[in-house]
């Protein structure tokens, strides 16, 4: 408990930090909402354009996908708002700059990837939340008080998929410095997460759910309110999402031991 | 004419060397260079084949086949367009370092068209290899072009299309005079742009009153209509409608370039922003 209390406290300093640093950076604070608004836009426009030709895409209504890019946008958003960091790290690993995280005022994994928080990121959390409530709006019961239960544990999962996701592709870098891999992984699985799962061949749908859980993002938290996974089902997935970010933090954790100043 | 032929001679020059260090990582080459464009027309596929399950069902005047040989030719195509990675301008101008080249007698835009020639040769080879490829492995996939001409026209867009994509980078780059960080501008662009140029979406089946206005811009004509073309979805008198829209385009950008530099570098004191 002490422990969770001292990291709300570092997040809390990091918070503040993120609001002083973009007080410096005014015109990049428009510009990075106005830059999610597009990509907001560019999305759902696909989509209203497909359910144009279609009643639906892998069993997925129109009003499914849009609870599917409402989580999209959230989870994308909490990445942005706190895990932007990682998007360095390959370069930072090189540069052998990671030395204050010996330090450990935390534990080395959440000083590193939550360390700049995005106060910009918060608005358009908020933008997606409005997209996730409104899209909701026509799934019945999702408003009642068992479906904001299961909204809250749908986000935890794809906030929990997102910080495990951005740890595990960091590892490639320990192995091949400067390959710029993470980077490549996670354009890669964000690629893939841009649409419901069940559009992919059932091999490629079971990795994506299992080793390399980028369905945690969008897909099944979608699945789980929308009722097209029962809660026992939503309860394993859950329970293998954490256990496997566990163990992916654990693995940071080691490959870090071997990190020198001058790695690079 | 002495002032031309001292910017050609420093454009093969820079030209060779952006070449030599594109290519002098060889896994960051594979990486960035051959994958770049590929991994979202690919997911899509995925996505057209869950909606068009039935052989005869259809999109918009597309089969299943007739959307796979779009999406091919729009990555093609979308790789050989300029793109902001190729340009480091707006670090050159926060971090002070761009007064440098400055100083030399040489024109600064001959440099960063050095990456854009060198930006279409990499790909254009790349391409090249590709298309040998999904020729001789994928012939069932691989969308054939309805004539010779039509794929010159195409490609004549393409070209014209990725010089104006050059532009529009060279201008939010230069923006960094004035704006502390330019990369969400940068992927704000990308992601319009992708969208407007129909790489995921044939333009041809969006509302046409959406459709009507993108015609106007030139995304369009730098990857779906030329993909229309060489698949001979569109009729070839389009091209010199095409070609009319990108070179307006090219000579308005070409005046927003010349202005935003010349006012950028009136603001510019060295010392990085």
């Amino acid at each position: 408990m002490g422990a969770l209390l001292h990291h709300l406290r570092l997040a809390r300093e990091f918070a503040r930090v993120g609001v002083i640093r973009k007080s410096q950076f005014r015109v990049e604070f428009l510009t990075q909402v106005v830059m999610d608004t597009a990509w907001y836009l560019v999305h759902i426009a696909t989509f209203e354009i497909l359910f144009a030709h279609t009643d639906s895409i892998a069993g997925w209504t129109q009003s499914e996908v849009r609870v599917f890019l409402g989580f999209l946008f959230l989870s994308d958003a909490f990445w942005m708002i706190w895990l932007g960091q990682c998007w360095h790290f390959g370069r930072e690993l090189k540069d052998g700059v990671l030395d204050s995280l010996r330090l450990r005022p935390g534990a080395p994994v959440f000083v590193y990837f939550f360390q700049r928080f995005s106060l910009e990121a918060c608005i358009n959390g908020a933008m997606a939340l409005g997209w996730l409530l409104y899209a909701l709006a026509d799934v019945p019961g999702a408003l009642g008080i068992a479906g904001i239960a299961k909204l809250v544990w749908a986000l935890a999962l794809a906030f929990w998929a997102r910080t495990a996701l951005s740890v595990l592709f960091t590892i490639a870098e320990f192995r091949a410095v400067n390959s710029d891999l993470s980077n490549l992984a996670w354009e890669v699985s964000m690629t893939l997460a841009d649409r419901p799962m069940d559009v992919f061949p059932l091999r490629m749908r079971q990795l994506l759910t299992s080793l390399i859980p980028v369905a945690g993002l969008s897909t099944l938290p979608a699945a789980l309110v929308l009722g097209r996974i029962s809660p026992f089902e939503g309860l394993l997935h859950s329970a293998w999402i954490f256990a496997l970010g566990l163990g992916v933090f654990a693995w940071w954790r080691r490959s870090f031991r071997h990190y020198a100043s001058a790695l690079g | 004419m002495s002032s031309l032929l001292r910017d050609l001679r420093l454009l093969g020059i820079a030209f060779v060397y952006e070449l030599r260090k594109v290519t002098a990582w060889r896994a960051g080459f594979v990486v960035r260079e051959l994958m770049r464009s590929m991994w979202r027309p690919l997911v899509m596929i995925f996505v057209y084949r869950a909606m068009l399950l039935e052989p005869d069902a259809r999109l918009g005047g597309y089969d299943f086949p007739g959307l796979v040989g779009y999406l091919i030719l729009a990555a093609s195509f979308e790789k050989l367009l300029f793109h902001q990675r190729g340009l480091d301008l707006a670090d050159q101008i926060f971090q002070g370092y761009v007064t440098k080249y400055l100083t030399m007698p040489v024109r600064f835009f001959v440099l960063a068209l050095a990456r854009f020639v060198q930006h279409i040769a990499v790909q254009g080879f790349v391409l090249a290899v590709l298309w040998i490829l999904g020729w001789l492995l994928l012939p069932q996939w691989w969308p054939q072009p309805h004539s010779a001409a039509a794929a010159l026209s195409a490609l004549t867009l393409v070209l014209l299309g990725s010089y104006c994509a050059f532009l529009v980078c060279f201008v939010v780059n230069v923006l960094a005079f004035w704006l502390d960080v330019i990369w969400t501008l940068s992927a704000m662009a990308s992601f319009v742009f992708s969208f407007a140029a129909g790489v995921l979406v044939p333009v041809s089946i969006m509302p046409e009153w959406l459709a009507g206005t993108l015609r106007w811009m030139f995304p369009y004509w730098a990857v779906s209509a030329p993909v229309e073309l060489f698949l001979g979805r569109l009729d070839p008198s389009a091209l010199s409608h095409g070609v009319a829209v990108l070179l307006a385009w090219i000579v308005a950008l070409e005046l927003v370039r010349e202005l935003a530099w010349r006012r950028g570098l009136g603001r510019h004191v060295g010392a990085g922003v």
